[in-house]
């Protein structure tokens, strides 16, 4: 609990640093219906152990000004343990725009939502939920496409000893020295396309 | 919980605010501060904009935590502030670490983290780039020195929880871009590479980055 506060509070205070800004001539918005596609990999930690692997993501978002609202679902392969399937919704906030030229934009966007996450892995199957922040670089042309490069990073209840060992381990679990900590955590990097 | 509350509510509606006297005042630059006595936020007019910036980097480090070695994968939020405009730049960063242990092959993931640092940046070298014989700079290449202190909060599967401070010393390579006749949000782009000694307790380590900035 104390760890989510700090991420909170970090989160707010970047959040709120970028939001402190001159006003600009140019309009930056999110287009009133976007979709995206990503492929990617992560990590997720389940107490002291890790699963990981690659996946792929599908998202549709809906935008209101720099402000855009979504939902995604995502599979991820688990190699030599099962998959993850996750479902969320999400919030993006688009903060930085540079236009070079009339060509382009490069954006940097943050992003933060609340999901849930099915694992199956080692005969043994389990749901939780999840709180999710990052950001991602975006680079768009005056046409249709965007290409994205995202990185995320997820908080999650922890889990018993026994529930991670019985999705993470085949067999006996190295036993660690220490206790397991109070969030799991993960991260995941994609690369897609919306449009 | 309830301190948490209110420093966020506070820090989003200074920011809020500030953006209201920004509108009204016109082009000026203006920094946040809030005022001891009637816990406001005011706005100081400080002359002509400083640049501030935000972007994220990618970084791999190698380190002792309790006198293990661990290689960290760092992903990072940064943000800064010009203090002496292209000189001087306030710097203030987040990365979230995964930690991998190098001096166990059984079991390579240890561990993971989260950093905070606030430090400074100054431009050793640059060179402003124009194409054309154009009035405005397209660009700027530079060699900056940073320093930087902070705390890496780190959960190890062998060493437990643990508060690593450190301080860092490097040198950032990097251009920036201006945006050429068109409207922009941003008024610069930077993209960088970083070299770092990473001083914690008994142990230099080394710290490889890249990052990108957008500044306004």
């Amino acid at each position: 609990m104390q760890r989510l506060r700090w991420a909170i509070a970090i989160l707010t205070i970047v959040v709120g640093t970028a939001a402190a800004e001159t006003p600009t001539t140019e309009v930056v918005a999110w287009p009133a219906r976007l979709r995206a596609l990503y492929v990617g990999g992560g990590v997720s930690y389940l107490g002291h152990q890790s699963l990981g692997g690659p996946g792929v993501t599908g998202a549709q978002g809906w935008g209101f000004g720099r402000w855009q609202l979504g939902a995604e679902t995502s599979v991820r392969w688990l190699p030599g343990a099962g998959v993850a399937v996750r479902a969320a919704l999400d919030t993006k906030w688009l903060a930085r725009s540079f236009r070079p030229d009339s060509s382009g934009a490069i954006e940097l966007y943050l992003d933060a939502g609340i999901g849930a996450e099915l694992i199956a892995a080692h005969g043994t199957m389990l749901a939780r939920p999840d709180l999710r922040f990052g950001w991602g670089l975006q680079v768009r042309d005056v046409g249709r496409f965007r290409i994205r490069l995202a990185i995320r990073i997820t908080l999650a209840p922890s889990l018993s000893r026994e529930e991670a060992e019985g999705l993470t381990c085949r067999g006996m679990c190295k036993t660690t020295t220490s206790s397991s900590p109070p969030l799991d955590e993960g991260f995941e990097t994609l690369v897609g396309i919306a449009w | 919980m309830v301190k948490w509350i209110v420093l966020a509510s506070l820090l989003v509606a200074s920011t809020a605010h500030a953006n209201e006297l920004a509108t009204d005042g016109g082009p000026t630059t203006s920094l946040l501060a809030v005022d001891p006595l009637l816990l406001s936020p005011t706005i100081v007019d400080r002359g002509p904009p400083r640049m501030r910036s935000l972007g994220f980097r990618f970084g791999m480090a190698n380190t002792q935590v309790d006198g293990h070695d661990r290689t960290l994968m760092t992903f990072g939020m940064q943000g800064a502030i010009e203090i002496i405009e292209r000189r001087m730049r306030a710097v203030l960063d987040y990365e979230w670490l995964m930690m991998l242990g190098t001096d166990d092959a059984m079991e390579s993931t240890r561990g993971r983290g989260h950093g905070l640092r606030a430090g400074l940046r100054l431009t050793l070298v640059d060179k402003t780039v124009r194409h054309d014989g154009r009035v405005h700079d397209n660009g700027r290449v530079y060699i900056d020195a940073e320093s930087a202190v902070g705390a890496a909060y780190l959960t190890d599967s062998e060493l437990g929880t643990t508060v690593l401070p450190n301080v860092i010393v490097g040198a950032r390579l990097g251009f920036e871009l201006y945006p050429q006749g068109e409207p922009s949000q941003s008024k610069l782009f930077d993209a960088h590479v970083m070299f770092r000694a990473l001083v914690t307790r008994g142990d230099v380590g080394f710290v490889f980055g890249i990052g990108m900035e957008w500044g306004r």
